[in-house]
């Protein structure tokens, strides 16, 4: 019987759900409509059961939050993380280009390559990041790590250079503990003072 | 009359839900109150939306909880109902009887 609370307690929502919702859901809210579809997946019986019922639940509630969002204070912020990103793209356009590196970026090593192309998502991604005020989300910690590892992956395939194991392996240790770090900070506010006659 | 506050019915029922919760009201708590007070099904979404709707009109306010094991090591954010709250609900649930009262669906007088 311990056994099996101690498996629902362990057990997650689906993890796509999970960033569907983490992305639609209004910055304030999130963490706080995240924990209440958490306890409330729990609450419910079987795993597949619940999964089905979570997956349903971040689908309708998109209904609602999208709208709110698109409504709400935060088109601006997000537009102009998105601007800040562009903007930092069209710095690097500019800097290679004016110092006539262009070319020597695209002869050079594989893990030269793979570490530029890093540098660029990551700056991209915390100029835009620092912008909307979101250093600490997860979202965004990881979508360094993933730009990250997609952009090893096209240098691999695409353009046929894989990178070496040992350079691969630190720069993914690398990524995952900036994501980590980004992403372990959370804030709480105090009840409100109640008022005379409430 | 003047100054009024009026409620949608979705409103209306979110802030009775909070009424009832009283300092225990947090999403999803207010989700399963509606649930299994008036059998609709509701959205956490539209509960939140609703909710900051509200508190935009003054009529609820919210703080953070602590994070806890069962939810992730989220925090809750609790919600609970002003005195405009409070009085906006009464006059929405006044205008209702009045309206359905000496009709078959108003209460006996």
């Amino acid at each position: 019987m311990k056994r099996s609370r101690d498996r629902s307690t362990r057990r997650k929502p689906p993890l796509g759900a999970r960033w569907l919702l983490g992305a639609i859901a209004p910055r304030r809210d999130r963490e706080a409509i995240l924990g209440d579809l958490e306890e409330e997946f729990r609450v419910r019986g079987a795993a597949g059961q619940a999964s089905r019922w979570y997956w349903a639940e971040v689908v309708l509630s998109a209904i609602s939050l999208i709208p709110a969002r698109l409504l709400g204070p935060e088109p601006g912020r997000d537009l102009a993380a998105a601007g800040a990103g562009l903007a930092m793209t069209a710095v690097w356009l500019v800097a290679l280009g004016a110092s006539g590196m262009g070319r020597a970026v695209v002869d050079a090593p594989a893990e030269w390559q793979a570490l530029l192309a890093t540098a660029y998502y990551a700056s991209s991604s915390i100029v835009g990041g620092v912008t909307a005020g979101r250093m600490t989300s997860r979202p965004l910690a990881v979508g360094i790590l993933a730009g990250g590892l997609t952009l090893m992956f096209l240098s691999a395939v695409v353009g046929g250079r894989p990178v070496g194991p040992g350079f691969a392996l630190v720069l993914v240790t690398v990524m995952i503990g900036a994501s980590v770090a980004a992403s372990s900070r959370r804030r709480h506010d105090r009840p409100p003072a109640r008022t005379a006659g409430e | 009359m003047s100054g009024r506050v009026s409620l949608g019915e979705f409103e209306m029922l979110v802030l009775a839900a909070l009424l009832r919760l009283g300092e225990d009201g947090y999403g999803a708590r207010v989700f399963r109150e509606i649930d299994a007070r008036s059998g609709r099904r509701v959205t956490i979404g539209a509960v939140y939306t609703t909710l900051g709707r509200l508190e935009k009109r003054g009529l609820v306010e919210s703080w953070l909880g602590q994070p806890t094991a069962i939810r992730g090591g989220r925090a809750k954010r609790y919600f609970r109902l002003r005195t405009s709250g409070k009085e906006a609900l009464a006059a929405s649930a006044r205008d209702l009887q009045s309206m359905l009262a000496g009709t078959e669906l108003g209460s006996p007088t």
